[in-house]
């Protein structure tokens, strides 16, 4: 069972099934993860069905602009008088694509990275980190900045940034990892029984590296989260009409003297997905890794999480 | 500490050559050609080939990236594709600003962070530590534009207590300059504080349980003496190394402060640069940000050493 963090992650071991429903009554079965696990829910309704909720399509002018909740717009109405309810609901699903997207992209190449130059070591080894010391001094809107200089301002320049500020974090996640792999005697025997290093290194190291993880995946997620918004609200990711919560709470931002409700309703539409998501990924850490050796990064330190 | 000082310094130059070639290429590998975008598409052939020749371009890379990195190491980083203006000029004009809010955001993040942490430590477990705890993972779950525009609406809008954007020099008029400040610097510091503040208090935690201050305890000496003298000294160390690895963090959040908040620094020239195409400008505030992050790590981790020689061995 998925017990102790050294496991390989849920839907790797024999007892596929049996680990899965395990993490979900470790989630539910606490109150920190409860919640977190009802505030997803509610994101995803939204997300999923709010448009079938809405009345009105997020690009259509349905209405007075700048008005308050009412029984045709639930959420009231933006600048132009498009739907609230639908337009959250559209740029709730875009940031949970960008941000999982990137995140996914950031494990995997970061990784994959990671686990080479832990295996290797060496000259490559310090390559490799020396690398990701220069991704470090990046501040991370800077280098959205920078990206954004050379593809123009978009979903797939954010995803890039995104990516590419979390790297480094799962790099040296993987490395380490893979290095204390690297030295125990089942891997030893692997080598003097001939096995090829690639065979190893997926065969037998990857399953005891990727707990650690996905767990930081999942404590990631929140940050990039974050980080998309940010650069959506600066106007460096999804371009109008496309609705995003940034940019909606950016263009809010100068219709304040007139009403708050408009600022107010995808500040907090943000905050329940960042907080849900964090909750979750802060009761699977506190039970699948007690000591915070994998995970103390990506909640103290945040991975990114300036924006 | 001279072998670690230059091998520190060493891993400094390579960063920040590999960065600045970055950003060099940055403007090389963008579609379009840089005489087109200064002259228009009117111009005729012979006053582009003038544009390119004295924008170097018709070099080879190598000697471009020379003549580019010897100009911007004497501050030279040529003409803002936008204004006409030099860009050393458009970055000096809003130096004074960004910096006003950084150290204000950093001097509040200090205090939030490291009393916040005291109190908790000193509380160990008791309803106070609780509530610092959850209001510090509350902070890391809430995007900083989110926080400094439900300030800015609580203190600026509704209240009507601060002024809701724009920035004013300490040396023109302190008083006001503070009232503007107030917001933006505030917000940032909240941003940066719940890591220092977990920081002093697991900092502080960890050093109760150890010998000397037993013996101090138990020779009778006061709890604020303790508390003074033995728990925060060993706690000042790590707490000026994570200063200097939020310097990338504090830049990032100054972007976003700056764009809250109207403020016309560095952060929002950058923006308004590379929203306009102007890659010379861009270039000139990426590495710039890139030089400080780097170079305030490592006299970070020189300051670190001096205070704790044991960091030297490590790597």
């Amino acid at each position: 069972m998925a017990g102790t963090p050294t496991a390989g992650p849920p839907g790797t071991g024999p007892g596929d099934a049996a680990a899965r429903t395990g993490v979900l009554r470790l989630v539910l079965g606490h109150p920190t993860g409860f919640i977190g696990a009802c505030g997803v829910a509610v994101v995803l309704v939204i997300a999923l069905f709010g448009p079938m909720l809405a009345q009105h399509g997020p690009y259509e002018l349905a209405g007075d602009p700048l008005t308050g909740p009412s029984s045709t717009h639930w959420l009231g109405t933006d600048n132009l008088g498009r739907d609230l309810l639908s337009r959250i609901a559209v740029g709730l699903r875009m940031s949970l694509i960008v941000a999982l997207t990137a995140t996914i992209i950031a494990a995997v190449v970061g990784g994959a990275l990671g686990m080479l130059a832990g295996f290797i070591g060496g000259r490559t080894d310090r390559f490799v980190m020396r690398c990701w010391d220069v991704v470090l001094a990046f501040p991370d809107i800077i280098l959205a900045i920078a990206i954004t200089a050379v593809l123009g301002s978009g979903m797939w320049t954010a995803v890039l940034a995104i990516a590419a500020v979390g790297m480094p974090s799962f790099a040296r996640l993987a490395r380490s990892a893979t290095r204390t792999e690297r030295n125990l005697d089942y891997v030893l025997a692997d080598l003097v029984a001939g096995a090829g290093r690639v065979n190893i290194l997926l065969r037998s190291v990857l399953p005891n590296v990727a707990g650690p993880l996905v767990l930081f995946l999942m404590t990631s997620i929140p940050h990039a989260i974050i980080l998309e918004a940010g650069l959506s609200y600066l106007g460096l990711s999804e371009q109008a009409p496309t609705p995003s919560l940034g940019a909606m709470i950016n263009t809010a931002r100068n219709y304040l003297v007139e009403t708050v409700w408009f600022e107010i309703v995808p500040i907090v539409a943000l905050f329940l997905v960042t907080v849900s998501v964090m909750l979750i990924g802060l009761r699977l850490s506190d039970a699948l890794d007690p000591a915070r050796r994998y995970t103390r990064r990506a909640i103290r330190r945040g991975s990114g999480g300036t924006a | 500490m001279g072998a670690y000082v230059r091998r520190r310094f060493a891993g400094l130059v390579i960063v920040v050559f590999v960065a600045s070639v970055i950003v060099f290429s940055l403007v090389r590998v963008l579609p379009g050609d840089p005489a087109v975008t200064i002259l228009g598409q009117d111009a005729t052939e012979e006053q582009l080939e003038a544009v390119r020749t004295s924008l170097g371009l018709d070099e080879p890379i190598t000697t471009q990236y020379w003549l580019w990195i010897s100009r911007a190491a004497t501050g030279d980083f040529g003409y803002s594709y936008a204004t006409g203006y030099p860009v050393v000029e458009l970055i000096a004009n809003r130096v004074p600003a960004t910096l006003h809010l950084v150290v204000a955001g950093l001097l509040l993040a200090t205090v939030l962070g490291v009393s916040s942490g005291i109190i908790a430590a000193l509380n160990r477990g008791k309803l106070v530590d609780k509530v610092i705890n959850a209001m510090n993972m509350a902070t890391l779950g809430v995007p900083s534009f989110s926080l400094g525009l439900v300030l800015l609406m609580v203190f600026g809008l509704s209240l009507n207590w601060l002024p809701m954007s724009g920035y004013v020099s300490l040396w023109d008029d302190p008083v006001d300059a503070i009232t503007h400040l107030i917001l933006p610097a505030g917000t940032l510091g909240i941003l940066i504080m719940p890591q220092l503040s977990w920081l002093v208090r697991d900092g502080m935690l960890a050093n109760l349980e150890q010998d000397h201050v037993r013996t101090a305890t138990s020779m009778g000496l006061p709890r604020s003496v303790i508390v003074r003298s033995n728990l925060l000294r060993n706690a000042f160390s790590p707490v000026l190394t994570l200063l200097g690895l939020t310097t990338g963090k504090l830049l990032a959040g100054a972007v976003i402060m700056e764009s809250v908040f109207s403020w016309p620094g560095l952060g929002s020239l950058a923006l308004r640069s590379v929203l306009s195409d102007d890659y010379p400008t861009v270039q000139a505030v990426v590495l710039l940000a890139v030089v400080t992050v780097v170079v305030v790590n490592l006299l970070t981790d020189l300051l670190h050493a001096k205070l704790d020689p044991r960091v030297m061995k490590g790597d």
